[in-house]
């Protein structure tokens, strides 16, 4: 039998504001943080809904304490003041010699300071040496790690919109086989031109707010969002004195080989995903009191999901999307969504699905 | 960690590797300083719809993960993992360009759906029907090494399992002239083994695939395992050290059992300093050098591990690899990689030949 994982830490940063405490306030008052852009250069800025972070890049340099002209993107900064509130809910910032991993995951990385000069770099004159390595992913990674000192493992996960679940998984599992002795895993990823028309060529993006698991739900809302959870065994947690939130008892990650970009419309992945967590887990359908679904208001994937949930629960618990709070986060969505799932389990409440107005006709 | 058994693989690279080592016997140098791979016949596992719209280094990636599956007979695999650094680098150059050349209107949502660093990962799944574990690892000189430790990490959970491993990167035109404004780059190419001779900042631009299938168990005849790998980030010199001692005291080795130390060295004397302390931990092994022929990339390592592997089980070292060749000739058991990417990411693969 393994010893229980328990999570000690979290911290968040999207547009809903920095910090759990203004999020399950604004969660719990069922305000959103949904606008035009008023930072991010796109013709698009105005066209469509957007969880941007109020902040300039250089507000967000200075309170993550960097100076300027020294290749901190913005992926890196969110990524930074998120970490660093969940470090400091989890009481690490002493932490003798732990053996600390961080997992990170982003899609974009340093796209949001690239995709404004790359073509420059070969034909312009100027200094853009600042920016020399951070296209990558690892970029804002060897950044956050840099910043809070950590060394013994440091890696990078990109997935698309299940990168942050999954650097959870790895977290998790490390502290299993007795690789680390804490685990921080998360996501963080800043609004670029670049996803914003990568899902406009997709003609996923709603021009209006989405309306999750709605039967005239029309795309998604993208935002920008970095969380991060602090992982340790229970016994490690206590020894230290450190207070655990919640365990985290269950996870699977499975690859449908459906379609590359569209869900299988009887939710297979998120059935097998679901049903294969609770096993994990040994829990059972009853013993779920809420489900914070993916969400993303798509017109596939609201279908495909809610057809895994009717097969796998026989009585559906509450359930509800948060993505119509803070836009789709992409790579962090699956850390903000479980720090939002912790605050729903420690407050004993489930957050409103926004916008909801007319049930799906095949699906009651 | 738990070891693991390479069943079979396939490398795609700037020499004629997609034959075997075999094809390591006449070796291509570049005329400028970047290696392109040398590309097989990607017609014969890729259908004519889906070629027409993939970049070469889905093409690479994939032609090597079917070939390695192909080769281990396996029809089901429990795990898919990758790594890369760069991803399909080409598509997120031709979309960063289409969002400045039509002003962001009316894009074609190929190149994004390409651009993301899964997308391999996907495919694979998707035409090989293969439902399971899946997942990309982005971390630059790490990328490979995780996807492997991963990998461990499956098999000590689920001891009875198939998995494929592999990595892929590709250069481009434009991104090799992006990185050569940041001294990436030496100016001249310099052939074969005077790359690592030259004492000069800068190296030479590479890039390739290799995949391969693991298992945890043993097959009947010789075979070789990965039976350890350690990554560190931005480590001192003397943290190199003790990991390494730490390696060898976890697999119950005395240095002496070294008989090949394989070096990522790649001329950029900006960071070179940590290879001669480490191969003269070693006076007794061969040393072995890989990046003057495939030249360095964020998963260079698996030109390094693919070559390893077929030293290993052919007991073959081919002379463009080694700086001297000694003519005692002995049995090869233990291979040590040594690879430093940049400084930042640095670490340590040890395989070993089974009977």
């Amino acid at each position: 039998m393994q010893e229980r994982l328990v999570i000690s830490g979290k911290g968040l940063y999207t547009a809903l504001g920095q910090g759990c405490e203004v999020h399950f306030q604004q969660l719990s008052r069922a305000q959103h943080a949904l606008g035009p852009l008023d930072f991010l250069q796109t013709n698009h800025g105005k066209n469509f809904p957007f969880g941007e972070i109020k902040k300039d890049t250089l507000e967000l340099l200075e309170m993550a304490h960097h100076s300027h002209h020294q290749g901190y993107t913005r992926t890196s900064l969110i990524g930074i003041l998120a970490l660093e509130e969940a470090i400091r809910k989890a009481g690490l910032e002493k932490r003798e010699n732990f053996r600390i991993g961080l997992i990170n995951a982003t899609t974009v990385g340093g796209m949001c300071e690239v995709e404004k000069y790359y073509f420059d770099i070969l034909d312009k004159p100027g200094d853009y040496s600042q920016y020399s390595d951070t296209i990558d992913c690892a970029d804002c990674t060897h950044r956050i790690a840099d910043h809070f000192r950590i060394k013994h493992f440091v890696s990078t996960i990109s997935t698309a919109c299940s990168s942050s679940a999954n650097a959870i998984m790895l977290g998790a599992r490390m502290l299993q086989q007795d690789m680390l002795d804490i685990a921080i895993c998360g996501g963080t990823d800043a609004l670029t031109r670049f996803t914003i028309n990568g899902f406009n060529a997709l003609k996923n993006i709603d021009k209006t707010f989405c309306r999750p698991f709605d039967a005239d739900r029309n795309g998604l809302n993208l935002g920008e969002g970095a969380a991060y959870l602090v992982l340790e065994k229970e016994s490690h947690c206590l020894k230290r004195q450190a207070e655990p939130l919640a365990y985290l008892s269950g996870f699977n990650n499975y690859n449908e080989a459906f379609h590359p970009t569209a869900p299988n419309p009887e939710g297979e992945g998120a059935y097998q995903v679901m049903k294969r967590a609770l096993e994990h887990a040994r829990l059972n359908q009853e013993d779920i009191g809420y489900i914070n679904a993916h969400g993303t208001a798509t017109l596939t994937n609201d279908e495909s999901e809610s057809n895994a949930m009717k097969r796998l629960f026989p009585a559906l618990p509450p359930f509800s999307s948060t993505k119509c709070y803070t836009g789709h986060t992409l790579a962090a969505a699956g850390a903000v969504e479980a720090c939002f799932s912790l605050m729903a389990l420690r407050e004993q409440s489930v957050f409103a699905n926004l916008n909801f107005k007319t049930p799906m006709p095949k699906l009651n | 960690m738990k070891p693991m058994f390479i069943i079979s693989s396939t490398c795609i690279s700037p020499q004629n590797t997609f034959e075997g080592l075999e094809g390591l016997k006449a070796v291509n140098y570049p005329k400028e300083p970047v290696y392109y791979c040398q590309e097989p016949d990607f017609s014969k596992y890729i259908n004519p719809v889906q070629i027409r719209r993939m970049s070469r280094a889905l093409k690479m990636g994939y032609t090597a993960a079917i070939d390695a599956l192909n080769k281990s007979g396996f029809t089901q695999l429990d795990a898919i993992i990758i790594g890369t650094g760069k991803g399909c680098m080409s598509d997120t150059e031709i979309f960063l360009h289409s969002i400045v050349e039509y002003q962001e209107t009316a894009l074609n949502a190929t190149h994004f759906i390409h651009s993301t660093y899964n997308q391999l990962n996907g495919l694979i799944a998707l035409n090989k029907k293969i439902s399971c574990y899946n997942i990309t690892y982005v971390h630059r000189g790490f990328s490979l090494e995780h996807a492997l430790l991963d990998a461990a990490l499956y098999f000590a959970e689920h001891p009875q399992s198939q998995i494929l491993v592999g990595s892929f990167d590709e250069m481009t035109p434009d991104h090799f002239k992006v990185k050569k404004q940041w001294g990436y780059w030496k100016e001249e190419p310099l052939h074969g083994q005077s790359l690592l001779y030259s004492k000069t900042p800068g190296t030479l631009a590479g890039e390739g695939s290799a995949f391969f299938v693991l298992s945890s168990e043993k097959p009947k005849e010789p075979a070789v395992k990965i039976c350890d790998i350690q990554t560190l980030y931005s480590p001192e010199s003397d943290e190199v050290v003790s990991c390494l001692n730490n390696l060898l005291e976890r697999n119950q080795l005395q240095k002496e059992e070294i008989d090949l130390l394989m070096l990522g060295e790649n001329g950029d004397v900006n960071h070179a300093q940590n290879y001669p302390m480490i191969a003269g931990q070693f006076p007794e092994a061969e040393k072995i050098y890989f990046k003057h022929l495939c030249g360095e990339y964020d998963t260079a390592i698996n030109f390094g591990l693919w070559t390893g592997y077929e030293i290993l089980l052919k007991q073959m070292i081919p002379e463009s690899m080694q700086l001297e060749v000694r003519s005692e000739k002995k049995t090869y058991r233990h291979l040590l990689i040594y690879n430093n990417y940049f400084g930042k990411n640095q670490g340590f693969m040890l395989l070993k030949l089974e009977n």
